[in-house]
């Protein structure tokens, strides 16, 4: 359950990035604490996914500090060990099966028990026969329920996603939701950047409004999506 | 985990993609074997003879076709962005490093077991202890070149034309233990001793030494954005 008294998993501070003489991040502020779903929103090219990787160090900020469990994940083996990331890519080798894939995952973090960990997993997003499938084989949805596996596979506290529900029908959908909801219960941090408001509204949480690389607002799933829409437009550009 | 761990992890994945896409080395089993025909045909007999040719055609067959496997190291991360999985895990870069080295030292070495009994049978060549003190020296010069080219895989796969960026970079570091092999190689099938060619092993396991100390410092650099 989220409590403002533990301290934040994520803590992002005053985080600026460019790319050439363009800035894409600008002064980014956010706390994300144990239990707590924070979602990144906003239009294409505001900078969400950058924010995601400067997040879990697969970026270095230009000004500021990005910190997981205090630590910098970029040079804290111990610290990377706590996130589960998702890209936008599935980060798996299409010539291996999706049982393959996780196992490699699952030995890279040195874990006990792998097969009966991996199959596990690969039971709770519902990957049955195509398990053994090479990745290059499987459909769309099918590589993201695997690339989701593969990120939660090592219990990480703080479960950085974005754009989670890509290419999913809206029975896996509905699942991931729910994955979700049963991580946060057990006390995962989770940062989305997501698209798909109707399905993650159903989450409580913080909603932060990207734009050219600021957050412009932040509010909460408990607002609806139309006074959230009005409270954007009354935000000064 | 420790260092050596990761490693072992990295380069068991790397053989497993290996053996489920077969890409690397068919690639370099095919020209290795092509170079071999093209030399042994294309050669005329009454201008230059096998014995001075062969040694030639052996180390620049085994380095070329030692960067064809290398090429594949790093794309293979590129795709799907799997490198992001392997630069979040915990474990250090230099587990990166070496998992890498040791599956494609593994892959070189495969091709020179092919390469090599190609060699005998269309060269002619004797075998016996000579032929043992080349397959030990292609090895020597694996070692060493394997290692920076890992690194240079590393630094080109992020460029647009990574597949010809890493041949004309690794070039130059290729040229010493080519030029030293080709020397020895001369001598052995000569039928000179073992002994003549002492001082060119000395130079291939310093060449190594260098090279696996300059690609394990080097190495954390090339994954920096």
């Amino acid at each position: 359950m989220p409590s403002s008294d533990q301290p934040p998993l994520l803590g992002l501070d005053q985080v600026s990035r460019r790319f050439g003489t363009r800035t894409v991040v600008d002064q980014v502020t956010l706390s994300v604490r144990p239990g707590e779903f924070h979602l990144l929103v906003g239009p294409n090219g505001s900078g969400k996914s950058t924010i995601a990787r400067l997040a879990v160090g697969l970026l270095r900020p230009h000004r500021g500090s990005a910190r997981v469990s205090g630590a910098d994940p970029r040079t804290s083996e111990a610290t990377r060990r706590l996130i589960g990331y998702l890209g936008h890519e599935s980060q798996l080798y299409a010539d291996l099966t999706p049982v393959e894939n996780l196992q490699f995952a699952a030995r890279l973090h040195g874990m006990a028990n792998v097969d009966l960990a991996v199959s596990a997993m690969l039971d709770r997003l519902e990957v049955a026969a195509e398990r053994t499938i090479p990745v290059r084989r499987l459909s769309r949805g099918y590589v993201q329920r695997v690339a989701l596996c593969r990120s939660l596979l090592h219990g990480p506290r703080l479960l950085v996603w974005d754009e989670p529900l890509t290419g999913l029908d809206p029975a896996s959908l509905d699942r991931v939701v729910r994955l979700v909801e049963s991580v946060l219960a057990d006390g995962v941090a989770v940062l989305l950047v997501s698209h798909d408001l109707a399905e993650l509204w159903r989450l409580s949480g913080q909603v932060h409004v990207v734009e050219q690389g600021k957050i412009r607002l932040s509010s909460s799933t408990a607002t609806s999506l139309g006074e959230l829409r009005r409270q954007i437009a009354e935000v000064p550009q | 985990m420790t260092t050596f761990r990761g490693a072992l992890v990295i380069a068991a994945k790397d053989l497993r993609v290996e053996l489920a896409s077969r890409a690397a080395l068919t690639s370099a089993v095919t020209f290795a074997v092509m170079v071999l025909v093209i030399f042994n045909f294309a050669r005329d007999p009454g201008e230059v003879s096998l014995q001075v040719l062969a040694p030639s055609v052996l180390w620049v067959t085994s380095a070329f076709a030692g960067v064809v496997t290398l090429n594949r190291s790093f794309t293979m991360e590129q795709e799907r962005g799997a490198m992001e999985g392997l630069l979040l895990a915990p474990v250090g870069r230099s587990a990166i490093y070496f998992g890498k080295y040791l599956a494609n030292l593994a892959f070189v070495l495969t091709v020179n077991a092919v390469l090599l009994p190609l060699f005998v049978l269309f060269f002619n060549v004797t075998i016996g202890m000579a032929l043992a003190w080349v397959a030990a020296l292609l090895v020597l010069a694996a070692a060493g070149y394997v290692a920076i080219g890992t690194v240079l895989a590393a630094m080109t796969v992020r460029t647009r034309f990574a597949e010809l960026m890493l041949p004309v970079l690794l070039l130059a570091f290729l040229v010493p233990p080519v030029l030293v092999g080709v020397q020895a190689t001369s001598r052995l099938l000569a039928g000179r001793p073992a002994g003549e060619i002492i001082g060119w092993v000395r130079f291939l396991v310093i060449y190594d030494i260098v090279f696996i100390t300059l690609g394990w410092l080097l190495f954390p650099a090339t994954m920096d954005e």
